[in-house]
């Protein structure tokens, strides 16, 4: 299927060029970062993760958030999603791939890292992590590969797929519960040492990576023949909504929790990402765009006639979509990092470096999309010529 | 000095030749190299499951590597733990004067980067007659005309050597462990550099070497051990180690923090031996651990002496 990808149109063929070059502009600066250290990036002895953990946990959500398609078409038998439901198993394949490429861009010795497979860790979370995001990979290229080879011949998906999705349905759960772990679990770091973060997590998952997929979808249909459905458009907006609205639900419990108690480790990461920290302030304004996106993008979201007009769905995604990812992305990370273990601030901002190989990473998660929807569309294109 | 310099920059422009001339075929890996040093290191095992031959060659390995690299013989120990030993430490606060000669007596045993830079041992300033030891209002940047200064006191905090360790919990190759001595330690050729540990450690007391790390060839102290002070790497991390170089000898020497110590504020014994000065200070002063509340249970001890 995959000499799908081989053919297409001119604008197909600039995006797949425009892709590639801006890879490869990230594997240059990748390059300099190998040959130097991470000393190229804005990290430092305080705040020892940033854009790459960042971007890293926030992709998790995004592979996880498949589930929400799945759910309903395979437990439910939820007609509608029949056509989407492979936009989003190939989402999660991409996502999972960054967030791979994300990890090993953050080692100080990327040539070790089997050493985490030479060396398997129960203790430790990253082990675990490993574990779950690799077979979750695996999960969603057979299950994506098997049901869209099926479909292509007009056939019922072979019955041994019946359980592995039933299996990604937890799967999902499970890497960004684990992912979660990886901070909540962590002893005097107040912001992250939170029971709700998994819940948290998972909330902006189910509305980040759904929300996103709108957006992925309304593009297909605009560019090509393959219709992934109004109403299935429609029912994934309403998912956007409630997880969104649990989002910010469980981020409000935070406040409560830091704020009533009045215990200073509670309060500081708050005060330095929403106020600002004696003059230290360089998140402030970013976390503030991202709390004020999230409120109108729910204004909007919450009223169904609104929500029906399409354009104005996709405007009220998009902001939802920004507003996550600084505050899940970037803030997260950072908040955890500031201040340090003795109340220090140190500030952490990415340097040009960083950030090419950041883009960099995510044109090759697009340039994986896209080559996997070129894939599903021919498929599905063709489909529908044999249907009519 | 200045020939040095411009002796390295014509090394750097053949490598940069030779490098381009292999460029893309080789990517990072040294395939050019004639010496198969790359691959042992490649293919090394875990420390903690060589054998002793095992071990005698990775060190020889290693101590040719180094010789190549600093121009001088560096002596690597593996010394084993000392049966019946438990290390502790203990901080004498109502001694300190914030002098940090415990941090560049570190620096000088340890083989720390000098540039970038990299202390293993942080002091904290308080002003006094405000509150107890309270991190929130502590100061790391301080640096007045003298010390000590009438209205402060000082608080040296490094790696506190848990029993209870969350970094090792959290390392996801098993490259930090805790040693049967009570050491933390890490193997410096099995870090991946993921800085986990880094996270986890409430006491902020792990390092990273965020770039090549950088010491003149004469400052570098020859005496080593595996686990301890040898010449460390780029991208990987590092911290504390109670100076197992010397401790670890038979007679052993005092870490060199003790030793730089003009107020004698800082002493070291083992826990076990009924007799040791840190037994005698846990015994007789009150003393606290920091953080006692995460039930890392630190071997190190700060105690007030006497007066104010």
């Amino acid at each position: 299927m995959l000499e799908k990808a081989l053919s297409g149109s001119n604008r197909y063929w600039a995006w797949i060029f425009f892709l590639l070059a801006v890879i490869g502009i990230g594997c240059i600066a990748y390059m300099k970062q190998l040959n130097e250290g991470l000393g190229i990036t804005g990290l430092s002895r305080d705040v020892s993760w940033g854009l790459y953990i960042g971007q890293f946990t926030f992709l998790v959500g995004v592979a996880a958030s498949a589930v929400m398609l799945v759910i309903p078409y395979y437990l439910h038998d939820f007609k509608k999603f029949s056509k989407i439901v492979i936009l989003g198993e190939f989402l999660a394949v991409s996502a999972v791939i960054m967030c791979v490429l994300f990890i090993m861009a953050d080692m100080g010795q990327p040539m070790r890292v089997a050493n985490i497979l030479l060396h398997p860790t129960p203790g430790s979370i990253v082990f675990w992590d490993v574990v779950v995001l690799n077979g979750y990979l695996l999960l969603n290229i057979v299950i994506g590969w098997t049901t869209l080879g099926a479909d292509r011949k007009g056939v019922k998906p072979p019955d041994w797929v019946k359980p592995l999705i039933y299996l990604s349905v937890p799967w999902a759960v499970s890497i960004h519960t684990v992912t979660a772990f990886l901070y909540a679990g962590i002893p005097g770091r107040h912001f992250w040492l939170t029971a709700v973060m998994a819940a948290r997590f998972l909330a902006s998952a189910f509305s980040g990576g759904p929300a996103l997929l709108i957006l992925l979808a309304l593009l297909v249909r605009k560019f090509s023949k393959f219709d992934p459905g109004a109403e299935a458009i429609q029912a994934v907006g309403k998912i956007v909504t409630y997880a969104m609205f649990a989002n910010v639900f469980l981020l409000g419990l935070e406040f409560f929790t830091a704020f009533y108690s009045n215990i200073p480790g509670h309060m500081h990461p708050f005060l330095y990402l929403y106020t600002g920290i004696d003059g230290h302030t360089k998140l402030v304004p970013f976390m503030w765009i991202s709390s004020i996106l999230a409120v109108v993008s729910l204004a909007i979201l919450v009223f169904p006639h609104l929500r029906r007009n399409e354009n104005i769905l996709a405007f009220a995604c998009a902001i939802l979509f920004i507003s996550l990812w600084i505050d899940k992305g970037f803030g997260l990370i950072i908040g955890g990092f500031v201040p340090n273990m003795f109340e220090g601030i140190t500030e952490y901002w990415p340097t040009l470096l960083e950030t090419l190989i950041t883009i960099g990473v995510w044109a090759m998660g697009f340039l994986v999309l896209t080559v996997l929807y070129k894939v599903a569309i021919a498929v599905r294109e063709e489909d529908a010529a044999v249907e009519h | 000095m200045e020939q040095d310099e411009s002796r390295q920059r014509g090394m750097h422009r053949r490598d940069f030749l030779r490098g381009a001339a292999l460029g893309l075929a080789g990517l990072a890996l040294p395939l050019d190299r004639a010496d198969a040093s790359f691959w042992e290191a490649f293919f090394q095992k875990h420390f903690r499951e060589m054998n002793d031959e095992e071990i005698k060659q990775v060190i020889s390995r290693l101590e040719k590597e180094y010789a190549q690299k600093f121009k001088k013989q560096i002596e690597i120990g593996a010394d084993k733990p000392i049966p019946g030993v438990l290390y502790g430490y203990g901080l004498d606060l109502s001694r300190c004067i914030g002098c940090r000669r415990c941090v560049y007596g570190c620096v000088a045993e340890n083989n720390q980067s000098i540039d970038p830079q990299i202390h293993w041992i942080t002091v904290l300033r308080f002003r006094k007659g405000e509150k107890w030891v309270d991190l929130e209002n502590s100061e790391k940047y301080y640096s007045p005309e003298k010390v000590p200064e009438e209205e402060y006191f000082y608080m040296p905090v490094q790696c506190q050597q848990c029993e209870n360790p969350p970094c090792v919990r959290a390392c996801p190759t098993q490259a930090t462990w805790k040693e049967p001595d009570g050491i933390v330690v890490i193997d410096y050729n099995w870090c991946i550099g993921c800085r986990y540990c880094m996270a986890a450690c409430p006491y902020g007391a792990r390092r990273f070497n965020w770039g090549a790390p950088n010491r003149p060839e004469e400052k570098i102290n020859p005496k080593t051990h595996y686990l301890g002070n040898r010449p460390r790497y780029r991208g990987v991390v590092e911290k504390c180690t109670f100076c197992i170089q010397r401790t670890r000898k038979d007679p052993g020497r005092y870490p060199a923090c003790v030793e730089a110590c003009p107020v004698g504020a800082r002493k070291f014994g083992n826990l076990l031996d009924p007799n040791s000065e840190i037994r005698y200070a846990i015994e007789h002063k009150r003393v606290f651990r920091l953080k006692e509340d995460l039930n890392t249970s630190p071997k190190f001890y700060y105690f007030f002496a006497y007066g104010r």
